[in-house]
């Protein structure tokens, strides 16, 4: 038992910990500590077992980046997959909401991160080199880039553009426009701008 | 507002709370918690601002593409007093310049512009004279057609607007005025903050040698407004001189360093 946990005491400990999740205050941390205290002591070992087992099974894929158990991920050896396409997001967190759709059947490969002009800072080398050395297989002929539209985001786009194109192979971004269910009254500017650069005509049905 | 508020910040007591409106200049943001932004500004009222938007990542956020760095907007800030940060309550674009985020160049050199304001700019001080600078700017940046030259011209004025303005007229030693067209090397001295004559440069260290040329460009170029002093058109060696002396003097001023990206003259996209 840590020297902190003496001191504060083993619930305290928790809610301390509880509190280092992303939206988890002090009150939503005790509530959380009362709940685990009221659970059985398996149902309780299992969620520590849990976070015990990310972080020691979890790496990143071979080839694509994205988290897996095995050394290569499920999309990578998946034989339905359409292998010639490469959809580049930013982070994993990305790839399972686009996975979510059902729509993409093509493969993936995240970067880790991305380039930050503002404050200098530099996008994963080995995540572009590993993309490139599977671009340079020929097998892939497209590459979709769906990195956040942001300023990091556009300077990523840029950058990978400049070092894919030349490999002859057709670089493509994600649309940019109006969310769904909003009222367009409400849109600003840009993404109105964003929009109308991006419409498509109607095909007739 | 109450006229104890406005101007400078330090005069906003820990107790005291007030929305703050005003003209604004992203200069960059960074993400804070699950959906949140902090974000820093350079208002027209307060100067160098930061708040916090909350659920500016969210899809379906109402500040929408307002908080991107270069963006010119109206803000509303509800200021918390000391040290506390504000939250932004909104963010209406008055100019997006989203141009300069779609090109390499613009957001190399643009970045660079908001960086030097940040870097350089104490926080809570209004400066009209740096808003105006950055505004116009960015402005140019977009529809100019000599990118480098701007963000030159940009730093040489930003650094007189901050409190830092070289001597370009007169040795800072012995107060003599450079003649036209002399021929003597002329040095600049960064911790000085001016040039001196080749005869009182024994001793001073370090010194960048700069030509005649250079140094009255830069006299010149400060004494004329920001957009009209676009049509004095500097040679390439008074372009590197100008590119090394800078990188050298907002380094000791800032302490960091600085990479001039208006020196280079191809692509640095990396």
């Amino acid at each position: 038992m840590s020297s902190t946990t003496r001191k504060k005491g083993a619930f305290a400990h928790l809610i301390t910990q509880l509190m280092k999740l992303p939206s988890i205050g002090r009150k939503s941390a005790q509530r959380l500590a009362f709940y685990i205290l009221k659970m059985s002591s398996e149902e309780a070992s299992a969620i520590g077992q849990a976070i015990i087992d990310i972080k020691e099974k979890l790496s990143f894929c071979e080839i694509c980046n994205n988290l897996t158990e095995e050394p290569v991920c499920t999309i990578c050896t998946d034989p339905k997959r359409e292998g010639t396409k490469v959809l580049v997001v930013e982070e994993a967190s990305t790839l399972y909401s686009i996975e979510r759709t059902g729509e993409y059947r093509g493969l993936y490969h995240v970067l880790l991160g991305t380039l930050a002009p503002l404050s200098g800072s530099e996008i994963s080398g080995e995540a572009v080199k590993k993309l490139i050395a599977r671009l340079e297989k020929g097998k892939i002929s497209e590459v979709i880039i769906a990195t956040n539209p942001t300023i990091d985001g556009e300077s990523t786009s840029i950058y990978l553009t400049r070092l894919i194109q030349p490999l002859g192979v057709t670089v493509s971004r994600i649309a940019f426009g109006i969310p769904v269910g909003i009222d367009l009254e409400y849109a600003d500017e840009v993404t109105l701008i964003k929009s109308l650069q991006g419409r498509r005509v109607i095909e007739q049905t | 507002m109450n006229a104890r508020l406005e101007g400078r910040g330090s005069l906003l007591r820990d107790d005291v709370m007030a929305l703050l409106t005003t003209e604004a200049i992203v200069l960059g943001g960074i993400r804070l918690g699950e959906a949140d932004k902090l974000v820093t500004f350079f208002s027209l009222k307060r100067g160098k601002v930061k708040g916090v938007a909350a659920g500016a990542r969210r899809m379906k956020s109402r500040f929408g593409a307002s908080l991107e760095p270069f963006t010119h907007c109206h803000l509303i800030l509800f200021e918390k007093g000391g040290d506390k940060l504000g939250r932004i309550n909104q963010a209406d674009i008055i100019r997006s310049n989203q141009s300069l985020r779609e090109d390499w160049t613009c957001i190399e050199l643009a970045s660079q512009m908001v960086n030097l304001v940040t870097q350089i700019t104490p926080d809570i001080e209004p400066n009209m004279e740096i808003f105006k600078l950055l505004l116009q700017g960015l402005e140019l940046l977009a529809v100019g057609e000599d990118r480098r030259l701007t963000t030159l011209l940009f730093i040489n004025r930003l650094v007189a607007y901050s409190g830092y303005q070289p001597h370009w007229d007169h040795c800072l030693k012995c107060r003599q005025a450079f003649k036209a067209g002399a021929s003597a090397a002329v040095y600049f001295s960064s911790i000085s903050g001016g040039t001196v004559c080749s005869n009182c440069a024994k001793g001073i260290r370090p010194l960048i040698p700069i030509s005649h040329a250079t140094r009255a460009f830069l006299s010149a170029s400060q004494k004329m407004d920001y957009v009209r002093s676009h049509r004095l058109k500097p040679s390439p060696v008074m372009t590197q001189e100008m590119g090394a002396l800078f990188n050298d003097y907002i380094s000791s001023i800032t302490g960091r360093r600085f990479q001039n990206f208006a020196l280079e003259t191809g692509t640095t996209c990396p």
